[in-house]
């Protein structure tokens, strides 16, 4: 388990070491196919840790701690403080940091996601990257070692760390190999994000020399100290403060409304394959931040203030984002900002705090992750072949590009949420979820699937089936498909369709684990005026809800 | 006890100084010998002073390994964990100076600049192992006074003999108000020796002249705040960052300050009656002024330094903003507690010694001798022409800026948690202020990074002049900067121990 872990995290390093080393030494074109046995390789290791994954015993002290991993392995990094007594001071238990690695259910899914698009995305900068081949490779892989150093760290210094780390290889891949306005989205993209961090750090630090003080051995353990809070709740006041400061590098990372205006600049402007990892992966860093610190950390203040603050300013980035996308003249900026309006239904997930809504939550990470990194995959095939992004300029490629326009109808179907597909189960959780906790907020948030559809429909109806424009006529005939561009977009279509029709897979894994962070909020939602009897799941977890989801996609199938 | 044998046992306190000097007086009595009067020499006369001086550095750190640590008595010397501490800095970072140093020197001049250089290595740690106040002087000007000669002897331009003429006066300007300051301690306690110091304010001396102490205090801290690069006595640092080689800026960016950083631990506490740190807090006046000048340092050295084009005074600014992060390590002090200010504050010194001496390396591993790197339009296009160069000077910057893999994460980390476990409103205040500081600091190391990799080489590339020692210097950072981030137990455990 350990060495399939360390597989995962530490063979895109090694390969992004390998290339970096041997980068004189081969022939240009080398380079790409290193990265790409790299990446099947980390991929074979990640599908392997998640079968050995489930074949690990269940876990029995839910009681205990809201996230317990169902691995882990922790080495020495440092002891702050010596365990014995120093002379002429008070004993004190020794307190240190360490190099605590682990996996749960939601961060085995996240790791083989942050895998699967490692291939992508070094299959769609196959043709495209032709600059300093093995240094673009080796910040791909560096970047997606980080992510999954993120998705696999149960140390908040380690986390925060990995965190900061993903921030380097992707400000290079944008600085070097981005756009004509690189630069300025380079530079916007880091310092933006790193103010988030810096804040989120401030945040941490006090909260782990809070329990540290409290004489907690390991205070920078999640799993320890989220014992230890579900133990000694803070002061609510305290809670709110940290909560806030915690969140603040999760929001802008995310992008939540109004922390989103980095996204559009950096979205254009990176590589295609930095698009892929930034709006598939990078963004549920912020996501998971939310799900993994501040949800099981602070109860009372995510009751009390992420409620409404999450909530509303969620619903104001569902159909803010969706409006703006429908204004889009450009379908990768189109992209870009569904990509935020459907980053909002993770959070409303999330923030319904109970069973059916973080598992919503969690599995519309996945979802996302699948569907926008393919739609970007897409608008880049057709960027490569029709050297344009706008849609007034596209027209009537279905006659012209069979396979490619289906693919696209099928992936935007995906994202709208059509039953069926991934995205449906995804929004259906979140918003039921948020139902039962606050009807008004899922109500708005589900205007934005309706918008969603209708930016995304108005896209396909100009691209892909209005008549065939004049300069698409006059270019260069082109091809559909070829091999490596099925490749990089199969497992996900795959994967799209197969979360939909069963999702009971993903969510069988992460169902523990989730319960186990909803279990803190369980009580509460059983006072709570609000809870309908119909959605009366909490306790249950979210098999029978998966029943009637699929009931209902097998009605719509009939 | 005969005086002969108190010689003897002072001496014994400090053999890996006495073998620095002895070295020295060797280079000084030699050196003139084998250069002609018209100045001429062999050739080459550069590489073997300069494994002369590794090897007197490397004979001292055998010494510091080997000496013991000693409970402090009336002598003139003393030898505690902080000593060891000092001495294992100041030896390893000589070795990375001495390497700096090595190319940027003339043949005829290299006996009295690497003399020079170990002078003042010798000078930190007598400064450190002193136990009197005048010996603790003596310590401070046998780093200044090599220093200006130092500073003085490549006499290559005008903007030379400025920088140095500017850090003379103003050097003994700094030492005359230090000196008044040690005046002041001095009549408050009547003795010099700092155990005789502690003893006369536990024999309630001090509450008898309050006043006279805060001027004691202020007066130390103006004059020690010179070397340190504090804000307001920051001035002369950049003028004299830009106007020195490589190799004295780099060496301007880390001795004073681990000099000065010597002066304020052993002196703040003895102010207040105290000789070991257990527990120490600033005094509340003392504090506030202290608060203060970490905040205006942070502020000014960042600020300052967004706009500078010279890498030099880019630098300069630099390393005025991160005294100002180490001395908010100072302000909370080494209260009892999860964190402790002191002890960050020596590990982050070490750290920002590797880091920015290793920035300074590969500025002049990249310019040949006499056409040293200056502006940050020559590194334009680095990653084009040096790739090995220019990403080891983007992780020195990214350590700078606090980025992990790398040690500055973890260095202002430890302050941070020193900072905000003080649970003072100065203490939030001051973390705040960190944070934000960091922020800033981010966004002018990046742009360096930004050039390198961002814009395309500039005009006709100069030929690759090989400057082995500095490469190997810079090599030796960047491991240092990525290791110490993975394994920093050791230097912590030492900077603990040398606080108790």
């Amino acid at each position: 388990m350990l060495i399939l872990l360390l597989a995962s995290l530490g063979l895109p390093l090694i390969t992004a070491v390998l290339l970096l080393l041997f980068r004189g030494s081969m022939a240009a074109d080398n380079a790409r196919w290193i990265a790409l046995a790299g990446a099947l390789v980390t991929a074979c290791s990640a599908f392997a840790l998640l079968s050995e994954y489930q074949r690990l015993p269940a876990k029995n002290d839910i009681a205990v701690s809201p996230v317990n991993p169902g691995f882990e392995h922790s080495f020495p990094w440092i002891q702050l403080k010596p365990g014995t007594a120093v002379e002429g001071e008070p004993a004190t238990t020794g307190y240190s940091f360490s190099l605590q690695l682990g996996v749960d259910g939601i961060s085995v899914v996240m790791i083989l996601l942050t895998a699967l698009l490692g291939i992508s995305s070094i299959l769609i900068s196959w043709e495209s990257i032709k600059e300093r081949q093995a240094e673009f490779y080796a910040s791909l892989l560096a970047l997606q070692a980080g992510v999954t150093g993120v998705f696999c760290a149960f140390d908040l210094v380690l986390f925060y760390a990995f965190f900061e780390i993903t921030l380097i290889p992707l400000f290079f891949l944008i600085l070097v190999w981005g756009g004509t306005e690189r630069r300025a989205a380079a530079l916007k993209f880091f310092i933006y994000t790193f103010c988030g961090s810096v804040i989120t750090l401030l945040g941490l630090v006090s909260l782990v020399l809070h329990a540290a003080n409290a004489g907690v051995a390991n205070p920078s353990s999640i799993p320890a100290l989220a014992a230890w809070l579900k133990a000694n709740p803070l002061d609510p006041q305290l809670q709110t403060v940290l909560f806030l400061a915690v969140s603040a590098g999760f929001l802008v990372k995310v992008p939540v409304f109004p922390f989103h205006t980095w996204l559009p600049l950096t979205y254009m402007q990176a590589p295609i394959a930095g698009t892929i990892f930034a709006s598939g992966v990078l963004a549920k860093l912020g996501v998971y931040g939310f799900l993994r610190l501040c949800i099981p950390f602070f109860p009372e203040a995510c009751l009390t203030v992420g409620i409404p603050l999450m909530g509303t300013l969620a619903v104001i980035g569902v159909i803010y984002a969706s409006l703006c996308s429908l204004a889009q003249r450009d379908i990768q900026r189109l992209v870009a900002y569904s990509s935020i309006a459907h980053l909002g239904f993770c959070i409303i997930g999330l923030f319904a705090l109970n069973a059916e809504g973080i598992a919503g939550g969690v599995l519309q990470m996945v979802n996302h992750g699948l569907s926008t990194a393919a739609l970007f995959l897409l608008v880049a095939m057709i960027h490569e072949r029709y050297q344009t992004r706008n849609i007034d300029q596209l027209g009537g490629i279905a006659s012209q590009l069979p396979l490619l326009s289906c693919t696209l109808v099928f992936i935007s179907m995906a994202s709208i949420g059509l039953p069926g597909l991934n995205g449906f189960t995804g929004e259906f959780l979140s918003l039921s979820g948020m139902f039962a906790r606050h009807p008004v907020y899922a109500a708005l948030g589900a205007t934005g699937v309706i918008l969603g559809a209708w930016y995304l429909l108005t896209m396909l109806q100009h691209v892909i089936f209005g008549p065939a424009r004049k300069n698409s006529e006059t270019a260069a005939p082109v091809s559909d498909l070829n091999l490596r561009e099925v490749m990089a977009l199969a497992p996900l279509a795959v994967l799209c369709l197969w979360i939909g029709v069963y999702p009971k897979s993903v969510l069988d894994v992460i169902e523990p684990d989730v319960k186990s962070i909803s279990s803190l909020y369980s009580n509460a939602v059983q006072n709570d005026a609000v809870q309908q009897t119909q959605f009366n799941s909490d306790d249950a977890g979210v098999a029978p809800l998966v029943s009637h989801d699929l009931r209902s996609v097998s009605r719509v199938g009939n | 006890m005969s005086a002969i044998e108190r010689i003897n046992a002072a001496a014994g306190l400090i053999v890996p100084e006495v073998i620095l000097l002895a070295t020295v007086c060797i280079m000084f009595l030699v050196g003139p010998f084998l250069v002609t009067e018209g100045g001429k020499t062999q050739t080459g006369l550069r590489h073997r002073w300069g494994a002369l001086s590794l090897l007197a550095i490397v004979s001292a750190l055998v010494a510091w390994w080997n000496t013991s640590i000693q409970p402090v008595d009336l002598s003139l010397f003393q030898a505690d964990a902080f000593v060891w501490f000092v001495r294992g800095t100041t030896l390893s970072i000589g070795v990375i100076l001495v390497l700096l140093l090595w190319n940027q020197i003339d043949d005829g001049q290299s006996a009295e600049a690497h003399a020079c250089l170990l002078a003042i290595l010798a000078g930190v740690n007598l400064t450190a192992a002193a136990n009197d106040l005048a010996i603790l002087f003596i310590g401070l000007e046998l780093v200044s006074i090599p220093t200006y000669i130092l500073l003085f002897i490549p006499k290559r331009d005008r903007l030379i003999r400025e920088a140095t003429a500017k850090y003379f006066l103003l050097s003994i300007f700094s030492a005359a108000i230090f000196l008044y300051g040690v005046a002041w301690l001095f009549g408050a306690a009547g003795t010099t020796n700092m155990l005789g110091i502690s003893q006369a304010a536990q024999a309630g001396k001090f509450d008898q002249v309050p006043g006279l102490l805060l001027l004691a205090q202020v007066f130390l801290l103006a004059g020690l705040g010179f070397r340190l690069t504090l804000v307001p006595f920051h001035f002369y640092a950049p003028d004299v960052f830009q106007g020195s080689t490589s190799a004295n800026a780099a060496m301007l960016s880390f001795i004073p300050k681990i000099a000065g950083m010597i002066g304020l631990f052993r002196l703040l506490p003895l102010t207040q009656g105290l000789v070991d740190w257990n527990g120490w807090v600033p005094s509340q006046p003392l504090q506030t002024v202290l608060a203060t000048l970490a905040v205006l340092t942070m502020f000014g050295g960042n600020l300052l330094a967004l706009r500078q084009k010279n890498l030099h005074r880019l630098l300069a600014y630099s390393s005025v903003a991160h005294a100002g992060y180490m001395l908010v390590g100072l302000t909370v002090g080494s209260s009892t507690g999860a964190a402790n200010g002191m002890a960050s504050v020596l590990f982050y010194l070490v750290i920002y010694g590797i880091m920015t001496l290793g920035a300074f390396a590969v500025l002049s591993g990249l310019g040949a001798t006499g056409n040293p790197i200056r502006t940050d339009d020559q590194l334009a296009g680095l990653s084009r022409t040096r790739p090995l160069m220019a990403a080891s000077l983007a992780v020195l910057l990214f350590s700078l800026t606090g980025l992990p893999p790398t040690a500055g994460l973890l260095g202002k980390l430890f302050i941070f948690l020193a900072a905000w476990n003080d649970g003072s409103t100065i203490g939030y205040t001051l973390a705040i202020v960190l944070a934000i500081n960091a922020t800033i600091a981010a966004s002018y190391y990046l742009r360096l990074v930004v050039v390198m990799y961002f814009e395309n080489p500039q005009g006709e590339q100069p030929e690759v002049a090989k400057q082995y020692p500095a490469w190997v210097a810079s090599a030796g950072c960047v491991v240092m900067v990525v290791a110490l981030f993975f394994i920093p137990q050791g230097l912590w455990d030492a900077a603990l121990k040398a606080i108790h």
